[in-house]
This record gives C-alpha cells, structure tokens and sequence, in this order.
C-alpha cells in the first residue's frame, strides 16, 4: 500500500518536471551569458564599463580575487555566506543542545596502526586544510571544504586515541571566528558606509596578498567551520547529562 | 541528458522517503535528493566550449561558464549537511527512547507507553 | 542602518555561545533595541545596498510600507516571548539567531537571500520542536520541511534562470510571465508547508502539542506572519498570481478538516495545534481567493492574521505552564485565557469580532460566497470546542492538591496585555486597520516597488 502511495507521488512529480518544467529550460550548455548578471561577475564591471580582464595583469580592480566563484560568495554576495555561516552554527548548536539529555559514550577498538600513523598524517592534514582556506580566491576550495579537512583531522585523532577529548577550546575559537565575521561587516560599515563593504585595497589578480577582505573572512570562516564540526562529532560520541 | 538524470534522481529519493519505514533509510533518500537537485543546478551554468572560473596561467583571459549557480550549490551544500547533523543526532534520540528507529514499532511501542 | 536589525542580534548570537546563560538576560534587550531602532530612527522606503553593489548584482535590503508594520509586529512577538517563556540556557542563543533570521526574511529583496533565511529558521525551527522529548515529531517536521526547502530552492533557480537576475524586483519586471508561472508553482508548494495547510501541515499537531513554552510561540506566531509576509510580497507584489483555484480549494478543504480534528482531541495542546492550522487556513484561503486585488479583502486577511497570532500566543503560553491544571488559583491565567477564546470565535468587543465582520462584509461584496459558508460554519464548530474547554478548566475539580502550578511572573504581565490589547482594538479596531489598509494598498502595487530600488538607496 506505501508503495502504491509512493509510485504514484513520485510519477506525479515526475510528470510535472519532465512535462510542464523542462521545455522552459534554456538546453543544455546553450545558455545566453550577456542576460545574465555573471557577465559582469566574471569581467568585474559591475561598477564600472567593461574591461577584459587578465591574469597578473589587472591591477585595482572592483574585487581582486581570481577564482570568480569565491568573489561571488564573499564579495558580491556576502550576506548570503553569512547566513550559511548561521545554519552550520545553529546546527552544531542545536546537536550540542540534543546531546545532553543523556549520558552516552560510544567506545571504539584501538589499533597499533592508526594510533601510530595518526600521529603522523594529523600535522599534514591540518596544513592541508589551512592550504585550502588560504589560497580560496587562487584556487577552488575555500573556506568550507578546508574547514571541513580540518574537522576530519579531529575525527582522526578521536578514532586513535579513546581519551581524546574536544575540549572548550572549540567553543571559543567557534565564538571569537563567528563573532570576527560579523565584526568585519560593521567596519565595513563604519568606513565605507555600508554593511559587509570591502575596505582593503584589491592588489593584482593571481598574487597571494590580493583581493582585499577575501582571505581573511575565508580564513575566518575555515575556523568557525573546522571548531564547529569538531564539536558537532565530538557530541554526537559522548554526552553529559546536564 | 544530465537534466534527466537529476530528476530521476530526485524521483527515486522521493519514492525512498514515502515507501520506507526505517527512518534512517528515510534520511538516506533525502540525501539522494539534496544532491540530485545540487548537480542539476550546476549543469544549469554549462556553456560548451567553456573553462572552470578561474583566472589562472591556463586561462588569463576569460571565457568561463556560469559561476553563479556554482556560488549556489555551495551554500545549498553546506545547508544540507547542516540539516543531516541535526537528523542524524534526532534519529540517536529516538533510538535511545524508543528502542528501534523503525516507524511501525515505534508507534507500537508509543502506544504502549500511553 | 537597517541591517543593524540582522547584524546585532547575529553577533550577540555568536558571541555567548561560550557564555550561554548570558544570553537569556541579552535577548529581551535586543528584542527592545530593535523596536526602538524601528519606530525610532528609520523611516519607510529605504533601501539598503549590502556592500555598495548596484541593486541587480548585489543584496538590497528593502523596508517600504508593507515590511514596517510586520517589521513592527514580528518583534513584537519576540520581546513578549523572551519575557515570558521559560527555557534552558542554550536555547537562548538559538532565540537570537531566531530573532536575526525573522528580520532578514522581512527585510530581504533578494530570492536566494530568502531561501537562506528560511533554511536558517527551519533549522532553529527543528531543534525547538524537539524539546520535552518530541524527537519522532521534530523528524518528521524535519523531513517535510527539508523537501519544502528543497522545492523552493529549485523555484529560486529557475528564476534566474529566466530572469538572468536574482534580485526580486529585477527579476518579476523582467522574466516573462508564462514561464513565472512554473516556477511559482513550486514556490507556493514549499510555502505550503511550512503554512500548515493540511496534507502538507501533518507535522503541525505534534510538533505544536510538545508542551513546551517556547516552540507553539514561536513557530505558531512568529515565522507563520513572517511566512504569510512572504507569500504576500511574493505572489501580489513581484509574480503575477499563479492560477489560485488549486491553493483555494486547498484551503477551504483544510479548514473543514482542521476543525473537525479539533473537536475530537483529548488533549488542550492537541486542540489548540489543529485551531492554529484552521486559523492559518482561513488567512490563506482569504488570500488566494478569487477575488485577488481588491483591498479590503487582503486587509481584512492581515487584521485576522493579528488576531490569530496574538490569541494563539495567550493560548500555547498558558498551555505550556498549566498543563490542564485548573484555573481556580490561577485567575489571571484563566482571564486571559477565556478572552483569547472569545476572542477567536469573534464575539463582538474583541478583535476577533472586526476580523470577522470585515472579512464576511468584503467577500459577500466581492461576489463570493464558498468562503463565508465555509468560515460560519467553522466558527460555530470553534466556538463549541473552545467553550467546552473553557468550562472544563475553569470548574475542574482538583483531587491533588500537591502540585503548584502557576505562571511565573513575566509570564502573567505579558498575557493579560495581549488579552487587554484584544479587548483594547475590540473597541478602537482603527488602531490596527489604519495599518493593514496601509500594507493592503502598498501590496498590489508593484510600480512603487520597483521604483523604491531603481532609485538605489542610503
């Protein structure tokens, strides 16, 4: 009977897609880049006439970062990070909330290997992750996915090591991180006028200390978004009573 | 073609999440459609011909395909993943209280507790 | 400056989480600071550009005369909760977050900006709704409500994809209005559901019957006006109105089946959840009727909508603290609780009554007749549940004695103003319609919408 119900609601949804939903699409990979706003994203003319734009050449520019993508997400875009910062917070917040209705720990089997080879591989990762938040307006990646590999180095230790434990430390890096990003946004508006405006000069496309406020809110989101995931892991495994 | 592909998808996420009655699998299916819907927003920026958008010493100058949608899907990511944490931790509750994480036995067993 | 609206309480947020009993004594402040930013220092039509990009590349932030009262009202709602619910330290920073997300959504002209923020309340949203043990509920909650997110967010897409722009003002003038209609299709189907309108609303009882004193509130009053705000700028203001019969129907089938189910409950929290879906109900079956664009009917849709979130608000709190315990030691909890009653049938010298009144008075004018049968109907079906309840709380016969229950101080002085202020518009209703006439006739019109942006802002 549930799979009555089931093909059905799927086969209505399908029907709507595939029949009432698809023929307004553009096809596939022919779409008219001069309508659409990424055209002046990518030539970074949204304040100014159009330019081509070249690698290492470009200098004082609207927004300095070379992968486009990041300009949108911290640049253009800014306010909707800082709302995707806020659901991973109220997120982790909320699992350490669920965590501690009851007292639970789940044990794991240690081994001579990956205790030995954690000790080892944690050091890279952790440079790894820091590579990527760093290089975000170089190179794909960011702050997420380096938050993320740093999170995963935690999980590493937490498999080694049965003692280990994520401490308060956690907590305050994920408070001082989010508050910075915040803090950021209302300098912005203090010197700019305007909240989350960029107030560091933009340097040349493709050098490391370019792009203005980019790499250090990406560095800031790497943090929050590493202590966080920490602590959401940390409290899944073991909770207090409070 | 890829459109096709993401909505099958998403038709066979939507059809786990109303046939199963195991809520963990319930949660798996959601998870097939929150990526179903992530590839097919990106392949909505496809340009043929085009290059990743990135200024780098392979591409100085430009000729990229639609970022935007890019600059979407990462948000609708980490969104999804913030989701699946506070599932995941609700379905550790339900387990803890309840004894099964089974629809049909918990009702029996909510039943009983009445 | 009206981001300061969204960046203040964001940042207190962030900023107690390692000090987490700080944050209940932070949130009423911030709630007040906000009222007192709103009605003291900006005005209507303001647009705030974040970062000083032009409107359609950039975020614009919008307050015009439809966001100011709702502005107003949502923050309301928040002071009066943070005084009077009783909740663990935690929840607090969640509540401030909660405060940021409702501003945002309010303010925001933006259509990815709003799936941002209604992602952000559905995740505080699931968390609150599994206080006192209700994880099966919150999961359930949680799996309608991420399919609702996701639906919206492949409507947002599409919108770009025909306008070339997500901005909303740019995008309803530019994208051509056959293809719009799809894409609202989806839009409207995810608002559904968080709007409680059944089948879609089947999370709502038991997420709402948790007995806790902060969840009904404020998922049950809060983010429901600030959803209603929503649909309304979205649907009458920017997209031309999707083919409504679908939704109206809906609707009207809802209502009928909420009051129904309403009647038969054991348990007040129970009742009450399936008389918060019918109210929700009401008001979009109002909104979507087919006599969209006059502006008495969308004004009398808004002052029933006050009227529903306010005694909804009187109801779960009292709910929440007594827990069918009587009102013999409790007058004030008792007062308070038969005017908001009474309030909700529609007897004359409350603001139920001009709710009901305007409404039935607009829509006889306007031709249609389904509505008001329906709605009659439901109240005599409201007033007999309400009343029995009323009876049984009042005269209930109290064996033990050993548990005193009552409401904590904060509590009893935010109740019995919300009751006093629905007897207050019971008599003066100009106080609240000079504001919902004002929204109703700034809503249909889109040309001052769009102008509001193109001249950029402060």
């Amino acid at each position: 009977m549930r799979r009555i119900w089931a093909i059905l609601i799927s086969v209505v949804f399908l029907y709507f897609f595939l029949g009432t939903y698809f023929p307004t699409l553009p096809k596939f990979g022919n779409i008219d880049m001069y309508r659409r706003v990424s055209f002046d994203y990518i030539s970074k003319s949204t304040t100014t006439s159009y330019q081509p734009v070249e690698y290492k050449k470009s200098k004082g520019l609207e927004d300095g970062s070379a992968n486009v993508v990041t300009s949108i997400v911290v640049n253009y875009r800014s306010f909707d990070t800082l709302g995707e910062v806020t659901v991973l917070f109220a997120a982790a917040l909320g699992v350490g909330i669920l965590a501690n209705i009851k007292k639970r720990r789940i044990e794991f089997e240690e081994h001579k290997v990956l205790s030995v080879a954690a000790g080892m591989i944690f050091p890279l990762i952790l440079l790894f992750g820091a590579y990527i938040f760093i290089h975000g307006h170089l190179t794909p990646g960011g702050g997420f996915p380096g938050g993320t590999v740093i999170a995963l180095g935690v999980l590493l230790l937490m498999l080694a090591k049965n003692e280990f434990k994520v401490t308060d430390v956690a907590k305050h890096t994920e408070q001082v991180a989010g508050s910075g990003y915040v803090l950021v946004g209302l300098i912005g508006m203090a010197v700019v006028g305007v909240f989350l405006a960029n107030f560091l000069p933009t340097g040349t496309i493709g050098n490391l200390f370019s792009a203005g406020v980019v790499p250090i809110v990406y560095s800031l989101i790497g943090f929050k978004v590493g202590a966080e995931l920490s602590s959401l892991v940390s409290d899944m495994r073991e909770g207090d009573k409070a | 073609m890829i459109y096709y592909i993401a909505f099958i998808l998403f038709g066979i996420g939507l059809y786990g999440i109303v046939s199963q009655k195991n809520l963990f699998k319930q949660l798996v299916s959601l998870t097939i459609i929150d990526t179903a819907v992530n590839i097919f927003i990106v392949s909505l920026g496809y340009l043929h011909g085009a290059e990743a958008p990135i200024y780098s010493s392979v591409t100085p100058l430009a000729n990229f395909v639609d970022p935007l949608p890019q600059a979407l899907v990462l948000t609708a990511i980490v969104i999804g993943v913030g989701t699946l944490a506070v599932a995941s931790m609700l379905l550790i509750h339900i387990h803890e209280e309840y004894g099964s994480v089974d629809a049909d036995e918990i009702r029996a067993a909510k039943e009983v507790i009445e | 400056m009206i981001a300061l609206l969204v960046a203040v309480p964001l940042a207190f947020g962030f900023a107690t989480v390692a000090f987490p009993k700080l944050s209940r004594y932070i949130l009423p402040f911030v709630a007040l600071f906000n009222l007192v930013l709103l009605l003291g220092f900006v005005h209507p039509s303001q647009v705030t550009e974040i970062g000083k990009w032009p409107a359609a590349y950039g975020i614009v932030l919008v307050l015009d005369n439809v966001s100011y009262p709702f502005l107003i009202f949502v923050n309301l709602i928040l002071f009066a909760l943070s005084i009077s619910a009783t909740y663990e330290d935690k929840l607090g920073v969640l509540l401030l977050v909660l405060t940021a997300a409702l501003n945002g959504l309010l303010l925001t002209g933006d259509f990815f900006n709003s799936f941002v923020f209604l992602e952000i309340i559905a995740a505080v949203a699931y968390v609150l709704a599994s206080q006192n043990k209700n994880s099966y509920a919150a999961f359930k909650y949680l799996i309608f409500g991420s399919v609702a997110g996701i639906l919206y967010l492949i409507g947002v897409v599409s919108m770009y994809v025909y306008a070339g722009t997500l901005n909303m003002a740019y995008a309803g003038f530019v994208a051509s209005p056959e293809y719009v209609q799809v894409a609202g299709i989806l839009i409207v189907i995810a608002l559904l559901v968080e709007l409680k309108i059944l089948p879609l609303g089947l999370w709502a009882p038991d997420v709402y019957s948790n007995g806790s004193t902060v969840t009904p509130v404020a998922l049950g009053s809060a983010v429901t006006v600030a959803i209603f705000y929503l649909f309304s700028r979205i649907f009458f203001n920017i997209l031309e109105p999707v083919k409504p019969m679908p939704v109206y129907v809906l609707s009207l089938i809802s209502i009928v089946f909420a009051q129904l189910a309403a009647m038969k409950q054991k348990t007040l929290g129970r009742t009450v959840a399936y008389a918060s879906i019918a109210g929700a109900s009401t008001v979009m079956a109002v909104l979507s009727s087919g006599a969209l664009g006059v502006e008495k009917i969308a004004s009398a849709a808004y002052l029933y909508l006050f009227n529903e979130a306010i005694s909804m608000f009187i109801l779960f709190t009292i709910y929440g603290y007594l827990n069918h315990k009587g009102f013999k030691n409790n007058s004030v909890a008792g007062i308070a609780f038969s005017l908001a009653s009474i309030s909700l049938i529609g007897f004359p010298l409350t603001a139920g009554f001009w709710a009901k009144i305007n409404l039935l008075t607009a829509l006889f004018e306007a031709g249609d007749y389904i509505l008001p049968a329906i709605l009659l109907v439901a109240t005599v079906i409201e007033a007999g549940y309400l009343i029995k309840w009323n009876v049984e709380l009042w005269y209930v016969d109290d064996d033990s004695e050993t548990e005193e229950m009552e409401l904590p101080f904060g509590a009893q002085v935010v109740v019995l103003l919300f009751a006093l202020a629905l007897v207050i518009v019971g008599f003066m209703p100009d106080l609240v319609t000079a504001y919902t006439d004002k929204i109703a006739s700034h809503i249909f019109d889109f040309k001052t919408y769009f102008d509001t942006i193109m001249k950029g802002g402060m």
